[in-house]
């Protein structure tokens, strides 16, 4: 029940935002962090007690049971979450200091929340399907705040992606309950002998595309670009973190938990997933060097780096996917620093393109260490954690050492380099090259951004820091939770 | 026997006696009349649905001792009454969201037609649901024609005329198809009570005599009946008619008039000729195509419209698509499924009739799209239910359209595995479509830039609308949410019925 | 942490005090010694550590194979001496060179902190240790090439970071494989392979140390990925070429010889394709860059060229697997480093002074900077490969390497090592020749005399002499590198 009360902090407090019409901004700041550092403070004592029961929200047949537990990968996710929300939220109330309507950004931004939680907590094939879809809508709002032309143009493209990777699904779902139904199970809930597996096997293909639009699968990774219109606290959060992470998780779940990776080991299900993810590892980071926008870039980024995880998934190994889940933790902190950094830069002084970000690391100084910082784990440089995501990722490919498993190991090492590419050349004008104050004058002479952009940022650098030291003793928990 | 049995006959009684109350009462008088004429008939619906739970079956009320093969008669059993609770329930809520609208569009020398029409109208759904036999159900067929086109005529508005007219003649060549399917039939067996030509068909069929007339019959009613509620591509009458009535005739006209057609389709296949015939007969199969088509195409039609009543009338032919292809599944469970889908779409196509005038109302009377822009900010209660109705539509969790296609969508696992996929991806696609023209409209309503200076309007809804807005909301979450109990009385009645 | 805590004192300590001179305010003449003393410091402690063989430090311990961690062995020591013997000096001519530099703290910086990580990829105890301090070498040096701040060093110090990482990333697939079908990550002698693991996978594990192989060259400047090099040292003040062709090239050559006698071991490559693949590059390289250097006008861009050549000379060395090969690659690491930075630094003596960037321009120039260019001609001929000057010496033991082996490459070698001689011949002695004989056109009065001070000339000077006494008796450096030699193979 506690679980329950944790999801309904933010759904309430979110929902009772517009109705309080608190009129300080400070008063309103305050309640809005509050409220998530409370669910957030909730959550993380659930999540870290032994509880194995469930709870039953609603049934619509017995097939379709909206149902919440908790287990392993949930209890990963929702510490994750956990631990972002509270500091996105803190950064987003500097930050919406220079946008309109932050309350109905507020109400929505804590909705998000309560969803996602409900999201990683379900139980089974339906209450996901039913809170993913939840998740899209919640976002809608967000990322259409600006409400101009271009965010409207984006939202289209968010609600037509999502709803259709969505429809997919939900084929697969009703298909897959026509063989077995039930509470998630490591290893798969199908019968020992199964009719018509051809009809199941296309079905995963459906369901990997369905539920892998949010994690941006090719092609249908177009979206998450567009969707960097939305403030810098969604794209941080919601599409560097929360949303897309959702995607990955339910891919997880519906070849780990549902169809078992028995099933689907060596067919040509695998072959398929672990081809299109390693083309989207390409794809996404050369999108991302050819971009010269800052957050679309960034974006650009997640789709490389969502399929990292798609692809330890699709390796149908336990070190896949627990590689996979280290990988979408150590990425979410990780994009969730740069997104900040790039938010930071864009209210302070209005710079969006990369061009535009020549010397600006004098100016700047906390904003762009960090951004250095979080560059250089992405790239994985050893020890910070994104070198041990990638070393998990690539030992757990070789050990199969199949032609595609080899082809995405390459993949991951092309995309490296492009992470580099992709990278740098923002690091190295900012830091090298003149500041162009002629163009584009500076409001004051340190544009570094204030407390609560500094303590988020600080925080999760710090964070990014103790996983790196600590990535060994997880990535042991990870492989014990994958059955390994 | 109990006085709840009586129920049935009381309802429809009390609205032909309604109606003739409402002819010779002035105006106000008459639609008050109307509806607290309307009330008692959902308090008695009520009642009679709780009554048949606790009683646990069905039961046939005979209207005169003549007997088979002539004779009336009603049944009601879990099913029927859940239907008629529907239809009077969404009957209310449509005269209480259209009510201030009503005194505005209808002038008021016709305010007592409007109401006896309404009356009539309810009369006939009633009539509809709970008939046991098919002179009764073509009898009230024709009445709802009627009501109905009165309805479409009685706002003066430029184009209703002709809409009307269409609507005539498209129904009236459905009831035509109806009414020789009805004679064909009637000479093949003799009978026009459902449980006796039940029982002939089964005979004619195990005989193995005149074969193809019985399913021409059958097909030919399922045809008339198809165009009587807009079954692509009989369906050109629809926008017209729907986009040009006052929004509680549309309202009533989109959620109630065609599913009550269809809910005599349902009891035909499942009651009088029973589900084999229909199966054998292959006219699940012509449905079956229809209906696929139907929903595509209302989709894409939707698609293209920039009116935003239009938009919501095209949205129903796709919707109709779904309800007959529950129906062409031929098995209890996609009844089952059209039924809840009827009940689901009717609560949410009432309210988005219902609350697009209001939105409408707040743009300057304009109904195309560019003009509704910040429309949702003006009218928030509006754009509230026009977003839940939408979502509900689109198949969002927690709302009942999602429910449906869910129980649809399950329905059809029974098929063979390409029918069952055909259905599926057809459903996808017709998310994704659904998605693209609502969505789109719900972004048109909360988007910048009105196009030109508006005259402010008084940003508090009237307490009818808000309240009947609040119930259709609540309505459309209950179907979300607890559509299980609701689908287990639904199943049982199809237990009882056959 | 455990182990020896003195090994970690090179690689901190130059961090330290680089952040300090470059965080505290202070006038100029201060930093200069601050700086020049610092480096000296870390030198003495880089030599000292140099000579506390088979310690080692365990710094941090992720899981239970993956650890970062240092040691001192054979290899560890020749590159800790070198450094500690280079980067010193360079950094003195770098205090003068770049005098009138605003931006000079930023330079010194980076060069100390860089410092400080070559320690640490010297005495790196396994292949993940050393992949990491290699990306952070990169880094390190990304920012000396890019000074200047203008757009062409932007986008060469972007060329010289892709390729870099590049090849970081290629050797990274090996680490990983490494990680699958090895025993660990710690370097062994004759190799840390798995022989039963990678039986199934041989044809996969030759591939990947072969990727590994060319992954580590790229920062060796072998071909095909050697363009960074003309791009990256014009374009970077003199010190800093001078360093990158001395130092960092070498560090490129230190993975490839820890990926073939430390990782693959020499058992496993010898006589594959890999050998023959690896060898046929390097000798590839060795032509095409001297015949570069050649035909290149610029002076500083004809010295990268060669640089591409001769470290090939030492990879090649380094390819035929055998002693005297090794013990040849060795000896040319130390030479080739000593006399490439003499080169740069006097080629940036002249621009110090001139201005003057083409070789054609350069006439008469021994008469304006007599010493600069004396130390020129004179490590021109140790390049070349006179005796009694060391590049003699090590040419001529990677060629009888060479020889030792048993196929077509123990002649095909020594004769495109001959070719390349000439080559070398061919693209250095004209400056210096001109350079003292300007012509009968040029009126030798005009010339005035600008010849550079002692802390730029100390540097060049020193070096030299070192490329002729190491020359003339090389038996001790023969003798320790090849008990380097033996104790790996």
């Amino acid at each position: 029940m506690s679980l329950l009360v944790c999801a309904l902090i933010p759904l309430l407090a979110g929902a009772a935002l517009p109705i309080l019409r608190i009129k300080r901004r400070n008063l309103r700041m305050l309640y809005c962090v509050l409220a998530t550092l409370v669910a957030s403070i909730a959550l993380v004592s659930v999540v870290l007690r032994p509880w194995s029961g469930s709870i039953e929200l609603f049934k619509l047949s017995d097939r379709f049971v909206c149902e919440l537990r908790l287990d392993g990968p949930a209890r990963l996710f929702l510490l994750l979450i956990a631990l972002l929300w509270p500091l996105a939220t803190l950064y987003a109330t500097e930050y919406m200091k220079h946008e309109t309507r932050e309350g109905f950004f507020f109400a929505f931004y804590l909705l998000a929340y309560s969803e996602a939680i409900l999201l990683a907590a379900s139980a089974n094939l339906f209450s996901l399907y039913v809170f993913y879809e939840l998740l899209t809508l919640v976002t809608v709002p967000l990322v259409l705040h600006e409400k101009d032309t271009p965010s409207i143009r984006a939202t289209r493209i968010y609600l037509c992606y999502l709803f259709g990777g969505a429809a997919l699904g939900f084929v697969a779902m009703v298909v897959i309950s026509g063989f077995a139904y039930g509470p998630f199970r490591l290893g798969g809930i199908l019968p020992d002998v199964v009719e018509n597996p051809t009809l199941l096997l296309w079905m995963a293909i459906m369901a990997f595309w369905g539920f892998g639009v949010k994690a941006a699968v090719f092609p249908l990774c177009r979206w998450l670009p567009k969707a960097s219109v939305a403030p810098t606290p969604v794209t941080a959060l919601l599409h560097a973190v929360a949303v897309v992470n959702a995607g990955v998780f339910a891919v997880m779940r519906v070849l780990y938990y549902v169809f078992g990776t028995a099933f689907l080991r060596g067919t040509f299900v695998q072959s398929t997933m672990l081809a299109a993810s390693a083309f989207t590892v390409v794809y996404g980071a050369v999108k991302a060097v050819r971009e010269n926008h800052f957050k679309r870039r960034l974006a650009w980024s997640t789709v490389s780096n969502l399929s990292y995880m798609l692809f330890g998934l699709s390796l149908l190994t336990p070190e896949g996917m627990a590689a996979a889940l280290l990988h979408m933790v150590n990425h979410g902190l990780i994009k969730i620093v740069l997104f900040f950094c790039a938010g930071a830069v864009m209210i302070q002084t209005g710079r969006t393109q990369i061009r535009q970000l020549h010397g600006m690391a004098r100016p700047m100084p906390y904003t762009f260490a960090a951004f250095t910082f979080a560059g250089l784990a992405l790239m994985g440089l050893p020890p910070l954690p994104g070198f041990f995501s990638k070393y998990c990722l690539i030992t757990a490919a070789l050990k199969t050492a199949g032609p595609w498993q080899i082809a995405g190991c390459v993949a991951l090492l092309i995309s490296a380099v492009l992470t580099v590419l992709y990278i740098f050349p923002v690091v190295i004008p900012a830091y090298f090259m003149k500041l162009n104050a002629a163009a584009m004058p500076l409001p004051r002479e340190t544009c570094d951004p204030g407390i609560p952009i500094r303590i988020a940022l600080g925080v999760i650098c710090a964070a990014i820091l103790a996983l790196s030291l600590f990535s060994g003793k997880l990535i042991e928990v990870l492989t014990a939770m994958a059955g390994a | 026997m109990a006085l709840w049995m009586n129920i049935p006959l009381v309802l429809i009684l009390m609205c032909l006696l309604s109606s003739a109350i409402c002819s010779i009462l002035p105006g106000k008088a008459a639609r008050i009349w109307m509806l607290s004429a309307i009330s008692v008939q959902v308090a008695l619906s009520l009642t009679l649905l709780l009554s048949l739970i606790s009683y646990g079956g069905s039961f046939v009320y005979k209207l005169s001792e003549v007997g088979a093969p002539y004779g009336n008669e009603l049944s009601a059993s879990v099913l029927e009454a859940m239907v008629g609770l529907t239809f009077t329930s969404i009957m209310l809520l449509s005269v209480l969201g259209g009510w201030r609208k009503i005194k505005a569009d209808v002038h008021p020398r016709r305010m007592s037609l409007y109401c006896v029409m309404v009356m009539l109208l309810l009369a006939a759904l009633n009539a509809l649901t709970y008939t046991n036999d098919l002179f009764t159900g073509y009898v009230f067929i024709e009445i709802a024609t009627i009501s109905a086109c009165a309805l479409i005529l009685v706002n003066n508005k430029g184009r209703s005329l002709f809409a009307a007219t269409r609507y005539m003649l498209m129904n009236l060549l459905g009831s035509g198809l109806f009414l020789l399917g009805l004679i064909l039939l009637y000479c093949l067996t003799g009978q026009l009570l459902f449980p006796q030509l039940k029982q002939a068909v089964a005979q004619l069929r195990g005989e193995n005599l005149y074969i193809v007339p019985l399913y021409l019959s059958l097909l030919l009613m399922a045809l008339g009946i198809g165009i009587k509620s807009a079954l692509y591509p009989f369906h050109t009458w629809l926008p017209n008619a729907y986009a040009n009535a006052t929004p509680a005739s549309s309202a009533m006209l989109s959620s109630l008039i065609s599913k009550a057609y269809i809910v005599l389709l349902i009891k035909i296949v499942f009651k009088a000729a029973g589900p084999d015939a229909f199966l054998a007969g292959g006219v699940d199969d012509v449905l079956f195509v229809f209906s696929l088509i139907g929903i595509i195409m209302g989709s894409v039609d939707a698609l293209r419209e920039h009116n935003l009543r239009r938009m919501i009338s095209y949205s129903s032919v796709a919707q109709i698509g779904y309800i007959f292809l529950g129906v062409s599944l031929g098995s209890k469970a996609g009844a089952a499924a059209a039924v809840f889908h009827i009940m689901a779409h009717s609560a949410a196509k009432a309210m988005l009739f219902l609350c697009s005038d209001r939105l409408v109302e707040v743009s300057g009377g304009s109904e195309a799209y560019r003009d509704l822009r910040g429309s949702g900010f003006r009218a928030p209660l509006a754009g509230l239910a026009f977003m839940v109705g939408a979502f509900s539509i689109v198949g969002v969790p927690f709302l009942g359209g999602f429910s449906s296609k869910l129980y649809l969508a399950t329905a059809s696992l029974s098929l063979t595995t390409w029918k069952m996929l055909t259905l599926l991806l057809v459903l996808a696609a017709s998310t994704l479509l659904n998605v693209m023209y609502f969505l789109r409209t719900v972004l048109t309503l909360y988007r910048k830039g009105e196009r030109f200076p508006l005259t402010p309007v008084d940003k508090r809804p009237h307490p009818t609308f808000a309240i009947s807005m609040a119930a259709f909301i609540a309505l459309n979450l209950l179907l979300g949410v607890a559509a299980y109990p609701i689908m287990t009385l639904i199943t049982q009645g199809f237990q009882m019925i056959s | 942490m455990q182990g020896q805590f003195f090994l970690a004192l090179p690689v901190v300590l130059p961090v330290i005090l680089g952040i300090l001179q470059y965080a505290i305010h202070m006038d100029e003449r201060r930093r200069e010694i601050t700086v020049t003393v610092s480096l000296f410091a870390t030198a003495a402690l880089g030599a000292a550590a140099a000579f506390l063989r088979n310690s080692e430090l365990m710094l941090w311990r992720l899981t239970d194979n993956i650890a970062i961690e240092l040691f001192v062995d054979g290899i560890s020591q020749v590159y800790l001496l070198l450094i500690a013997l280079v980067w010193p000096f360079v950094g003195l001519y770098s205090t003068e060179y770049l005098e009138f530099e605003s931006r000079r703290k930023h330079f010194f910086l980076f060069y100390m902190i860089t410092y400080g990580v070559l320690n640490a990829l010297a005495m790196s105890r396994n292949v993940i240790t050393m992949y990491m301090f290699y990306e952070c070498m990169t880094l390190c040096t990304v920012p000396l090439v890019l000074f200047n701040g203008s757009r062409e060093s932007v986008a060469a110090a972007t060329k010289y970071l892709v390729y870099s990482v590049f090849g970081a990333s290629a050797a990274l697939l090996g680490i990983f494989f490494v990680g699958v079908y090895g025993s660990g990550f710690r370097f062994q002698a004759g190799g840390i392979l798995d022989a039963a693991a990678i039986s199934q996978h041989e044809p996969l594990a030759l591939a990947i140390v072969f990727v590994m192989l060319v992954g580590f060259g790229v920062k060796a400047g072998l071909f095909p990925m050697h363009s960074w090099l003309p791009t990256a040292h014009p374009v970077a003040p003199a010190p800093a070429s001078a360093v990158l062709s001395g130092v960092i090239t070498k560090m490129g050559v230190l993975g490839v010889i820890r990926v073939i006698y430390d990782v693959a071991g020499v058992e496993f490559l010898r006589g594959t394709w890999v050998q023959y693949a690896f060898m046929a590059l390097t000798l590839i390289t060795v032509i095409l860059g001297s015949a570069m250097a050649l035909q290149e006008k610029q002076l500083k861009k004809r010295l990268a060229y060669s640089t591409v050549s001769q470290v090939s000379y030492v990879l090649f060395g380094l390819s035929t697997m055998t002693t005297l090969g090794f013990v040849g690659a060795m000896l040319h690491i130390v030479f080739h480093s000593l006399i490439k930075n003499t080169l740069f630094m006097s080629a940036g003596s002249i621009i110090h002074k001139t201005g003057l960037t083409r070789a054609g321009e350069l006439r008469g120039i021994g008469k304006r900077m007599p010493a600069t260019m004396w130390c020129f001609t004179l490590v021109s001929l140790g390049l070349i490969g006179i005796p009694p000057t060391g590049g003699f010496i090590s040419k001529w033991q990677i060629a009888e390497g060479a020889l030792c082996l048993d196929s077509a490459a123990n002649w095909i070698g020594p004769a495109v090592l001959l070719v390349s001689a000439v080559l070398t011949a061919a693209y250095l002695l004209p400056v210096a020749l001109r350079g003292f004989f300007p012509g009968e056109d040029i009126d030798g009065a005009s010339l005035t005399k600008c010849e550079v001070s002692w802390r730029m000339l100390v540097p060049m000077v020193l070096f030299s002499a070192l490329v002729f006494l190491a020359g003339m008796f090389p038996n001790g450096l023969i003798h320790a590198f090849s008990e380097i030699a033996r104790a790996i193979m």
